[in-house]
């Protein structure tokens, strides 16, 4: 059974909030498996943070279903257990650190879920060090970069022991040094923790390792596949006004001069390897 | 007349337990009308060199001349200083504060001393310039605006200032492939019209190799680098190892060189790529 | 450039002040506030005053930290002074220009009252300098929480506080940011009639408040993501339990200073 599932979802913003009556989602049907490392690209308005918001129950949809390990976001019984196993990281580092010091900010979750006190400190510890940020437990947030910032509010989020970990265009703020830190992070957590990632962006470059690329507009996914199958379509991505990796153009035009070079060339280290084998 | 610093140092909190140096002997010179891309990493003094353009910040040592005028002057005016050099900061939405577009984009120009119908002009001109349409925003409030909009009314508000030198600290931050596109091209649209000197700020040399015309590498609040695009890439190693990367495509054909290959490696485009690398299959290149 | 500054300052460390009992230490303060209104010998206020000198030392605080704390209320301290050397009567005479005199006891009672001042910020302050804000908020919850019954929020008070303390210096960043922002569009935020830089602060004040109530939707966004539900049911990763020797400090500290008051009396 895949951990998350949404079927027929649709979700139109209330004309009163932010949004004003647009039509969101329009017949979302995804699945998302245990360990896979996903990621939905699209454009602001493309519907990808509303999406991300549905999967642990911030947003229910208007019509359809969200089900979580087979229970129903709607359903209030599962409120907070839904929300414990699929975690999310915002956009905005500063705006999800509430205390003064870091490890007080990461036992925000356990301590809302009721963890025992000796064991609290022990899984803030573990949280962290995933992270690679231990050493900065008794800082202060203000002080960290953006990068930092994140990496905690992702700690912050582990300490919950979560199964699923969605992220809502967490590198929008960062430097490239930051992006880095932060994507190597989650990468790692999926790779050798097995933690499920969904991870919502606009840049391209980095889906390239994805198990799954989704690519959204208008409310609705119009392009899903391995991140092979998704960049090697330029002319759609081009049409959706999307950024299409520079080398697998390259490779495509390349291939129009002959070179015997795939069309769905994604790295730089790819085509170095293609061109010198 | 060109913006100049000449060992230019900034210290903030000078003499305390928390003294930064920001800026450590920076001497520069920027010609009218250049296209100027800085670069650097958070940190690297590149916000802090900006602020000294247009008087937010006094040098601690060392001067800077705009215009022929140097900045930490006794009486300079600094209104007319902030006139001709308009800087637009990071995130320039979240200074909008009036009930309308027309007043937001006329708090510069009122603080000139303009009103009436010189002020009406001004805004909308300013707001032309930014692909706006007047009549549909003047009467908005800025915060019912996309925040695509609300940057480019934050943007007009400066330009409504009519300056001479116009920097942008990171104009595309946080917005996505459609609109950094757009705001690009508006860039260098207004650029051409109103014969500008623009400085860009940005940590992606990727956004500004296309766009300028000079690029200025900052590291530890000195200058690591400096020259055109390609010259600046050609340093490709030593960007690397301060941990900036050139643009892919430069990257590709350095990657390709270090591996044997005879090829140009100062290549900004597709189209060069394409070229450089069909020359060497010609040449003889292993039968790709 | 605001990054150095933190209000209520922490000075972090291990010693014995520092691992004493946040609510214990709020009692310790409010007894030493009333001995300190109460005292009017000169031993009572070198008791005070080595009890003090003992704290920082103890707590290993470097007293040019306390100095520099002293900075904003060096007019309240020498307005208190002058105002009791000029003012106060009695004692022998020290000197004398017509019907204008100082007398000692007025240069007394000016020292003796500014030294009060003196002691009561500096003592003040290594609450906050030896009590991390968390702590803090988390000993006032624990004081109110018999009053909820009541009505009084303590869990949703002591959450206000946490939040604030935290947005404090990034609120002051961001204010910076603004600052230079409209005074790049021509601002002036110096000079003019005061009602002219009450007008003024409109540009900086309005994106301000915005901006803060975007950070608070946001937040409470986030915090609804990690499961808050408010007060109930929530454990702590640090409790606060009060042990013997929080109590034998906080009874020795008041058994030593009454003795001392009736001694002098």
């Amino acid at each position: 059974m895949a951990l998350i599932t949404v079927t027929d979802a649709n979700y139109r913003y209330p004309s009163s909030q932010e949004g004003q009556g647009i039509q969101a989602l329009r017949d979302i049907n995804l699945e998302i498996q245990k360990g896979e490392f996903v990621v939905v690209i699209g454009h602001n308005g493309s519907g990808k943070s509303t999406l991300a918001k549905m999967l642990n129950g911030l947003l229910l949809p208007d019509t359809g279903l969200v089900l979580v390990d087979g229970k129903s976001t709607a359903d209030a019984e599962h409120y907070w257990t839904i929300r414990q196993q699929v975690g999310m990281v915002f956009q905005n580092p500063d705006n999800q650190l509430i205390a003064t010091i870091v490890e007080e900010d990461v036992a925000f979750g356990p301590e809302n879920l009721g963890v025992p006190s000796a064991q609290i400190l022990h899984r803030v510890q573990e949280a962290l060090n995933a992270v690679d940020m231990l050493k900065y437990r008794r800082h202060a947030p203000h002080l960290l970069s953006g990068g930092q910032k994140q990496r905690v509010a992702i700690a912050g989020i582990l300490a919950m022991r979560p199964r699923c970990l969605v992220l809502d265009e967490p590198t929008a703020m960062l430097d490239p040094r930051g992006r880095r830190e932060v994507l190597s992070t989650v990468r790692k957590l999926n790779k050798q923790e097995g933690m499920t990632v969904v991870w919502i962006t606009h840049h391209m470059d980095e889906a390239a390792h994805a198990d799954r690329v989704i690519v959204m507009e208008d409310g609705r996914t119009v392009l899903e596949g391995t991140p092979k199958q998704v960049f090697s379509q330029i002319r759609l991505l081009e049409d959706l006004d999307l950024d299409v990796p520079v080398v697998t153009r390259l490779g495509q035009v390349l291939a129009e001069e002959g070179f015997n070079l795939p069309p769905d060339i994604l790295t730089v280290e790819e085509m170095v390897k293609l061109l010198c084998p | 007349m060109p913006i100049i610093a000449h060992n230019l140092q900034h210290t903030y909190s000078p003499g305390t337990p928390f003294a930064i140096d920001a800026l450590r002997n920076v001497s520069l010179e920027i010609k009218d009308g250049e296209i100027v891309g800085l670069i650097g990493h958070t940190g690297s003094g590149k916000s802090t060199l900006i602020q000294h353009f247009n008087g937010l910040l006094k040098p601690t040592r060392g001067w800077v001349e705009v215009q022929g005028i140097n900045t930490a002057q006794k009486g300079v005016s600094l209104k007319d200083l902030r006139q001709k050099v308009g800087l637009v900061f990071q995130y320039p939405e979240h200074q909008l504060f009036e009930e309308n577009v027309f007043l937001d984009v006329a708090f510069g120009p009122k603080n000139l001393g303009l009103s009436g119908d010189s002020l009406e002009s001004r805004v909308k001109k300013a707001l032309l310039s930014v692909d706006l349409d007047y009549e549909q925003i003047k009467d908005r409030s800025p915060f019912e605006l996309s925040g695509g909009q609300m940057r480019r009314v934050a943007i007009a508000g400066v330009l409504a200032m009519e300056p001479e030198v116009l920097i942008l600290d990171e104009p595309t931050a946080g917005l996505d492939p459609r609109s950094r596109n757009e705001l690009l091209r508006h860039l260098r649209q207004i650029q051409r019209e109103r014969n500008l000197t623009l400085i860009i700020v940005s940590h992606s040399m990727d956004e500004v190799a296309s766009l300028v015309q000079r690029i200025i590498v900052m590291e530890h609040g000195t200058v690591f680098a400096e020259g055109t695009p390609r010259e600046v890439f050609a340093r490709a190693e030593e960007l690397r190892a301060i941990g900036l990367d050139v643009p892919p495509l430069t990257r590709l054909m350095l990657d390709l060189k270090a591996k044997g290959l005879v090829v140009a490696t100062d290549v900004l485009t597709i189209e060069e790529a394409k070229f450089a690398l069909t020359l060497w299959k010609k040449g003889g290149g292993i039968d790709v | 450039m605001f990054k150095g500054l933190t209000i209520g300052q922490f000075f972090p460390g291990e010693s014995f002040i520092h691992r004493l009992e946040p609510r214990i230490k709020i009692g310790l303060i409010a007894a030493y506030i009333t001995f300190l209104f109460l005292v009017n010998t000169h031993w009572g206020y070198l008791a005070l005053t080595l009890v003090t000198m003992t704290v920082v030392a103890v707590a290993k605080i470097p007293p040019k930290m306390l100095i520099r704390g002293l900075k904003p209320l060096y007019f309240i301290i020498g307005f208190t002074l002058v105002l009791h050397i000029f003012f106060t009567k009695g004692g022998v005479v020290i000197f004398q220009l017509g019907r204008f005199s100082i007398e000692s006891y007025g240069l007394i009672t000016g020292l003796t009252m500014a030294w009060r001042l003196i002691l009561l910020v500096t003592t003040t302050s290594l609450l906050t300098l030896t009590t991390s804000p968390i702590a803090l908020t988390d000993a006032i919850e624990g004081i109110l929480s018999p009053l909820r019954p009541i009505g009084v929020p303590a869990h949703e008070l002591a959450m206000m506080m946490t939040i604030a303390l935290r947005f404090i210096p990034t609120l002051l960043e961001e204010a910076e940011k603004i600052m230079k922002a409209q005074m790049a569009r021509g601002a002036d935020f110096e000079s003019g009639s005061l009602f002219k830089r009450a007008k003024a602060m409109i540009p900086l004040l309005v994106p301000l408040f915005v901006g803060a109530f975007r950070r608070a939707d946001e937040l409470a966004l986030a915090m609804e993501a990690r499961c808050y539900q408010g007060g109930k049911g929530r454990t702590r990763m640090k409790v606060q339990k009060v042990k013997a020797k929080d109590w034998l400090t906080l009874t020795g500290f008041v058994t030593g200073m009454v003795v001392t008051l009736w001694l002098g009396i």
